[in-house]
């Protein structure tokens, strides 16, 4: 049984990962360029000498968690947003991760989700029930697929890692139609155990969004949503008692013949992972770092890929350019789409009238900014734009 | 060396769109309005085919060069002035001179629609507006109709008689018509694509189908249309009458459903068709005029502010298709060994 969310855009056009295809690793480069996610503060500085798998950024609070350097070399600069490291090609590692409390350990270790969310927290929450977010709901991404054919057993791993360390938790396991064939590899080898249960749901965006997800499964207050590549990530921490370095990203687009997937050490800038490409048609016109939906446009290559990146892609079709817009129509399509139930037709009505007690009636701060509502109008109304001023105006 | 560097476009997320864009909307609209264009052309002979195209051409040229005076990029490939140049000839007599129709584009494109900014600013359908203009300045030439002429190669004989329609007879004499089936399939006198109430119904519920149009729109507006009818006669072949004859389906299905002016609310739709159909009545059974709805479009176009300013769109909050409890997760016994 589908089960679904009101809302949601059926984007389409889903990229396959090709069967014999592997996640190819990609050598860190000269230099890396750590971007220091939001809430965390560098214990590095300049001068100062690394080893591969040293934290170089600890989290302000319990829900971040560390950065660590993916190669041994020398901090040439540390600022409060970004680390640069010189890569010395010695690769040496650091000492092994002690804890012996999991919790610790992937906290020392930095696994996060895609949002960047640590998975200690979710493990320190508790909770009743853990859901296993193997969801790919946006074109082009081919990430979940890869993990599940290359990495099956770090996924079963994981799951027997997750039922070990929270004993009285329940997990389930929630695939899409499109992924059925890895999903019923998995059900065979977890068919004994019986805190494992399987659930399809849909496969429109934003089903792999955690709220999301959290909604459409279960009413359970107490639940966690682990993603496929967190889950992995857990497993080889408890495994190889080094903390993650390294990100999973789908190499993808119209200017590509198949999506590759790639193991990028963190830092690596976008131009060496383009580099790595081998199945380019043509030129890209537009390189988006993270997903077609909610992604960012880059203009500059050297844009470092940190753990919040599960895409690189390189779009050339016309549909992607950002053209053709005309005045909203009222069509409505957008109010039938949004997951949240809001009415962005009526709140980009209201904010142009500086209105700001509608705006708070439309309830305008539920936005996500997911983009479902831009996909879908007929208009081309940019409306993620528009939506996120008129939070800032309600406020 | 001067190295080229070649630079990347850069736009807000999301970076792919729907195809369904405005164009693909309207030409949706048109695919609904090809049957009874068909059909117009039987009923009406070749004048109507060319009545037709020459109000096409006469809407994407008032279009191209109003757009173009302006300064502003042009728009005619979002087909939306095809729709309003097919409108506007399906709610013309077959014998209507091709001046007017020109007069009419030139009214609901450039005056309605670009003088007020375009598509998704004006406050009033272009289409109704336009014919309310003809209707009432030059009611002559938009009341000559003739006898269906059933031909695609027909023309317009010379001694053609002028004809009433089932809707003026009726309001004339009270007799209601000997053939109802022949007005509901559209052999009868009256405008070149009003007359087949059955293909626009069948255009009326593909839109609905499709999901372009609304349904609460067009059922009230007809349903209310029925039963005030209905109460005033007390007669059933009335009522019909009324609903298939005169432009009642056009404008239900093709004027008032349009989403730019009418409101945005679900229950304001219901009220909006409402009016449509007390305006059509009203000014059917106490005007002068012998058909009324394409007015009451247009009435009910000024009212819509209102509408939306008194039944506004509401947060809908969230809400899923299915959910489970935690302990439907509670280990089970498997049925398999």
């Amino acid at each position: 049984m589908l089960l679904t969310f009101r809302g949601g855009v059926d984007a389409g056009n889903k990229s396959e990962f090709l069967s014999g295809s592997v996640i190819n690793t990609i050598g860190a480069g000269e230099t890396l360029v750590l971007p220091v996610p939001f809430g965390c503060t560098p214990v590095v500085e300049a001068g100062e000498r690394v080893l591969a798998g040293q934290v170089v950024a600890v989290s302000d609070n319990e829900y971040g968690a560390s950065l660590s350097s993916a190669v041994s070399g020398t901090v040439v600069k540390a600022t409060a947003s970004r680390i640069t490291i010189e890569n010395d090609g010695e690769n040496t590692l650091c000492d092994r991760l002690e804890a012996d409390d999991p919790i610790t350990l992937l906290r020392d270790a930095g696994v996060t989700d895609r949002f960047g969310f640590s998975a200690a927290q979710k493990v320190a929450n508790a909770p009743a029930l853990y859901i296993i977010s193997c969801v790919e709901d946006q074109p082009y991404m081919v990430n979940v697929q890869a993990l599940l054919s290359c990495r099956a057993d770090e996924f079963i791993g994981g799951i027997k890692l997750l039922e070990k360390i929270s004993e009285n938790a329940h997990i389930v396991i929630c695939t899409t139609p499109d992924l059925s064939e890895y999903a019923s590899k998995i059900s065979e080898a977890l068919m004994e155990d019986e805190r494992v249960q399987f659930l399809t749901v849909s496969g429109k965006y934003p089903q792999s969004w955690p709220h999301i997800l959290k909604r459409t499964v279960t009413t359970e207050e107490s639940c966690e949503v682990i993603g496929t590549e967190e889950l992995c990530n857990i497993y080889r921490v408890f495994k190889t008692r080094m903390p993650v370095t390294e990100k999973i990203v789908t190499l993808s687009g119209d200017c590509m013949r198949r999506a590759e997937v790639f193991s990028v050490p963190y830092g690596t800038c976008v131009s060496t992972l383009i580099k790595a490409g081998t199945s380019f048609k043509r030129e890209p016109l537009k390189v988006v770092k993270g997903s077609v939906m909610n992604g960012d446009a880059i203009y500059n290559m050297r844009s470092p890929i940190d753990r919040t990146v599960s895409s690189v892609l390189t779009l050339f079709d016309h549909q992607h350019r950002y053209a053709g817009e005309s005045h909203c129509i009222s069509c409505g399509r957008c109010d039938n789409v949004c997951p949240e139930g809001l009415s962005p037709g009526s709140i980009i009505k209201a904010y142009k009238l500086n209105d700001t007690a509608t705006l708070s009636r439309l309830s305008v701060s539920s936005c996500t900014l997911c983009g479902c509502c831009s996909f879908i109008c007929p208009a081309r109304v940019n409306l993620p734009l528009i939506l996120r001023s008129a939070q800032l105006m309600g406020e | 060396m001067k190295k080229h560097k070649k630079l990347l476009l850069v736009s807000a997320s999301p970076h792919l769109k729907t195809a369904q864009a405005t164009s693909w909307i309207m030409f949706n609209v048109l695919i609904a309005l090809l049957p009874s264009f068909v059909a117009s052309c039987y009923f009406f002979g070749r004048r109507a085919l060319f009545i037709t195209l020459i109000s096409v051409s006469f809407s994407l040229g008032f279009e191209y060069l109003s757009r173009l005076m302006m300064g502003k990029l042009p728009t005619v490939s979002d087909l939306s002035c095809v729709v309003t140049g097919v409108i506007i000839a399906f709610c013309l007599p077959v014998t209507v001179p091709v001046w007017l129709v020109a007069v009419a584009n030139f009214f609901a494109i450039v005056i309605v629609k670009q003088c007020f900014g375009g598509i998704g600013l004006n406050i009033v359908n272009p289409a109704a507006a336009a014919l309310s203009l003809l209707m009432v300045s030059f009611t002559a030439s938009m009341t000559k109709f003739i006898a269906p002429l059933l031909g695609f190669a027909q023309i317009i004989p010379e001694d053609a008689t002028v004809v009433t329609t089932a809707l003026s007879q009726l309001k004339a004499s009270g007799q209601t018509p000997q053939n109802l089936f022949n007005i509901f399939m559209g052999n009868t006198a009256g405008n070149i694509g009003e007359t087949s109430s059955f293909l626009l119904l069948i255009g009326g519920v593909y839109l609905i189908v499709r999901r372009i149009s609304n349904w609460r729109i067009p059922v009230s507006f007809i349903g209310t249309v029925a039963i005030i009818s209905l109460v005033k006669s007390f007669d059933f072949t009335f009522m019909l009458t009324q609903l298939f004859s005169g432009t009642l389906f056009l404008a239900a299905f093709f004027m008032a459903v349009d989403p730019v002016t009418s409101p945005q609310s679900q229950s304001g739709k219901v009220v909006f068709g409402v009016i449509c159909g007390v305006a059509t009545c009203y000014i059917r059974f106490f005007g002068t005029y012998t058909e009324g709805a394409v007015f009451a479009v247009l009435i009910a176009n000024l009212v819509t502010p209102v509408i939306d300013s008194l039944l506004p769109v509401k947060y809908k909050g969230v809400r899923t298709v299915e959910k489970k409890k935690l302990s439907d997760f509670l280990p089970k016994r498997r049925k398999a060994q």
